[in-house]
């Protein structure tokens, strides 16, 4: 049987999360055993358009985006939604607040007429997505275990359980119970606690849990110290898309 | 139960001959502005003055992670359980988390026993130590102050000596490797004092006595108690993940990258987290954040004591610090034993 087939794509994106792919620098050969690498700006020069799986990171924000990604989409039976912006438009999403007009100055100043760019939306407001690997970036291990659980046919995680419980599990001292205002207890884990472990608190890059308490947070924050701006720049820095966004 | 006493500026030499003589010594050291029980390299490094750790020391006998078996896949399968041990000590253990580990000795010997579990409690020596309460220390309303049982050794500190109960052959063992006397009656009455003195220190307290709580539940499953929390709580699964007598875990298989072998893996997982009671057919059958805060509270005051008359409890503190949005069994037992004088009067 040959080996399945993956690519890589990119929209709107700083393209860290491919970059985290390239830094699986110890598992590369081995996953290399298992698939076929036909597709990936960042790391080769040649494009094969017959792939199994596509891995697109970035976010929608011109309408050119949409034929191409549609186009991924005819070519690929599964496709997987790799990190922040794709996923749920992440930080791009922040100048949705915003007229488009206003949001292109503050970036390009006086040449703002030279750059398209139109409201920011994760992929699977175009098309039809089978999975996403959370993160901003995308975590290495996620990104292996994602691959494996596609080639077996099983279902990638989805980490539907909130940062502070890998963040106990490793021990750290709760950033909350020495007054750091932290977004773990409602953000989906699987980073392993990364930002928390290392004294920064969780920013919500990995988009809420399901069943997050959002009111019982917001009051948890103010209690902290931090003001209403405070609290929406915290709940919205990567979370400010909402569905309903995706039906406009 | 033997006792006898030691000099307290020989407690370091003690520890650094256990160091020596052992393959692994635990203990608190700080971590940050808080305490964790880790690996001791030198007898200096523990911090014998600590309120509570972070993780309770069950960590030694049921890690939060562990392999409990490898696997080959097809097409030659093979299968071979995982059972990681070696002999221990854990110093500094105090009386909330004795008693916890008590209590899962019970739990791990019940119907199907926990070979891993098992195995590392019998390889581990536990030396426990006196304490001092903070405000959030209840262990008064929920145990009894005096550590009787649980431990092979327990330390008191009496100021310049240090009372040292002896309690099991293992202990008897362990002490034998520093110089002691018998202790006298003085040595004894010093210690009811401090009991007696720290009686006194607690201000989180139960309005009622714990062990009537199962009574007091009886008409109290549908208590405004219960939303109210639920309103609050953020599922983030701190108070479960920090409990000394939780045990619940998830068990998943991780193939490695090869795709040829793998490792079952236990994790520490618990019933305050949304997904715990989420079954294969898409339901969860405590959907509500009330639901889960009723039955988290209902396993340590209700179904254990009804199977083994324990309160799964032990008052240490650990999900009241842990939790963002302040919830507490002490808040939640005064608000049941208050309704039920309510409804009486």
């Amino acid at each position: 049987m040959s080996k399945p087939r993956i690519a890589f794509f990119d929209f709107s994106c700083c393209e860290g999360c491919q970059l985290q792919v390239l830094n699986c620098e110890d598992e590369l050969l081995d996953l290399l055993a298992l698939v076929d690498i036909v597709q990936f700006r960042e790391a080769m020069t040649e494009a094969d358009w017959n792939f199994d799986i596509a891995f697109v990171e970035g976010s929608i924000t011109r309408e050119q985006d949409e034929p191409r990604l549609k186009k991924i989409r005819e070519a690929a039976k599964l496709v997987i939604a790799i990190g922040a912006c794709s996923g749920m438009a992440g930080i791009n999403a922040i100048r949705n607040a915003m007229p488009v007009d206003k949001a292109k100055e503050i970036v390009y100043g006086n040449k703002k007429d030279a750059f398209e760019s139109t409201f920011a939306r994760p992929i699977d407001t175009v098309i039809k997505v089978d999975g996403y690997i959370p993160g901003c970036p995308i975590d290495r291990k996620d990104f292996l275990r994602t691959v494996q659980a596609l080639l077996v046919g099983k279902k990638p995680p989805d980490h539907d359980y909130p940062v502070c419980q890998e963040c106990r599990l490793r021990e750290n001292e709760c950033l909350l119970t020495v007054g750091i205002p932290c977004m773990g207890p409602i953000t989906r884990g699987g980073c392993d606690a990364i930002e928390p472990t290392f004294g920064s608190p969780c920013i919500g890059c990995r988009g809420l849990v399901s069943e997050a308490n959002i009111e019982s947070c917001k009051q948890m924050l103010e209690k902290h110290g931090l003001t209403i701006e405070d609290i929406s720049k915290y709940m919205t820095i990567f979370n400010s898309f909402q569905k309903e966004e995706k039906h406009a | 139960m033997e006792q006898r006493v030691m000099e307290k500026k020989d407690v370091k030499s003690f520890i650094a001959e256990l160091i020596k003589l052992y393959p692994a010594v635990y203990g608190p050291v700080a971590k940050g502005k808080s305490v964790v029980f880790d690996r001791l390299k030198d007898a200096g490094e523990a911090k014998f003055s600590y309120t509570r750790s972070i993780l309770p020391p069950k960590k030694y006998l049921m890690p939060q992670q562990e392999c409990i078996m490898k696997f080959d896949m097809p097409p030659n399968p093979k299968a071979e359980s995982v059972v990681e041990f070696e002999d221990q000590v854990i110093v500094g253990v105090h009386p909330c988390d004795i008693r916890a580990i008590k209590l899962l000795d019970m739990i791990m010997n019940g119907g199907n026993p926990d070979d891993n579990y098992n195995k590392r409690r019998g390889h581990t020596v536990i030396i426990g130590i006196d304490c001092v309460p903070d405000q959030y220390c209840y262990c008064s309303s929920v145990m009894d102050l005096r550590c009787t049982d649980g431990f092979d050794i327990f330390l008191t500190d009496l100021g310049d000596q240090v009372l040292v109960d002896v309690l099991t052959e293992k202990g008897k063992e362990v002490i034998s490797k520093i110089e002691t006397k018998p202790a006298s009656s003085t040595h004894l009455k010093k210690q009811d004092e401090l009991l007696e003195a720290k009686k006194k220190l607690f201000t989180a307290k139960f309005t009622g006595p714990a062990q009537l709580l199962p009574l007091e539940l009886e008409g109290q499953w549908e208590a405004p108690v219960w939303e109210d929390m639920g309103k609050k709580c953020l599922s983030c699964g701190q108070c479960v993940l920090v409990c000394p007598t939780c045990y619940c875990f998830d068990v998943t298989d991780e193939l490695a990258l090869s795709m040829k072998k793998g490792d079952r893996v236990r994790k520490w997982d618990g019933c305050q987290l949304a997904g715990f009671a989420y079954v294969g057919s898409g339901e969860n059958f405590r959907e509500e954040p009330g639901a889960r805060v009723r039955h988290r509270y209902h396993r340590k005051f209700k179904y254990h004591v009804d199977s083994h008359s324990m309160t799964f409890c032990t008052g240490c503190g650990r999900c009241w610090v842990h939790c963002p949005v302040e919830i507490n069994l002490v808040e939640i037992s005064n608000r049941i034993f208050k309704r039920e004088a309510e409804c009486k009067a």
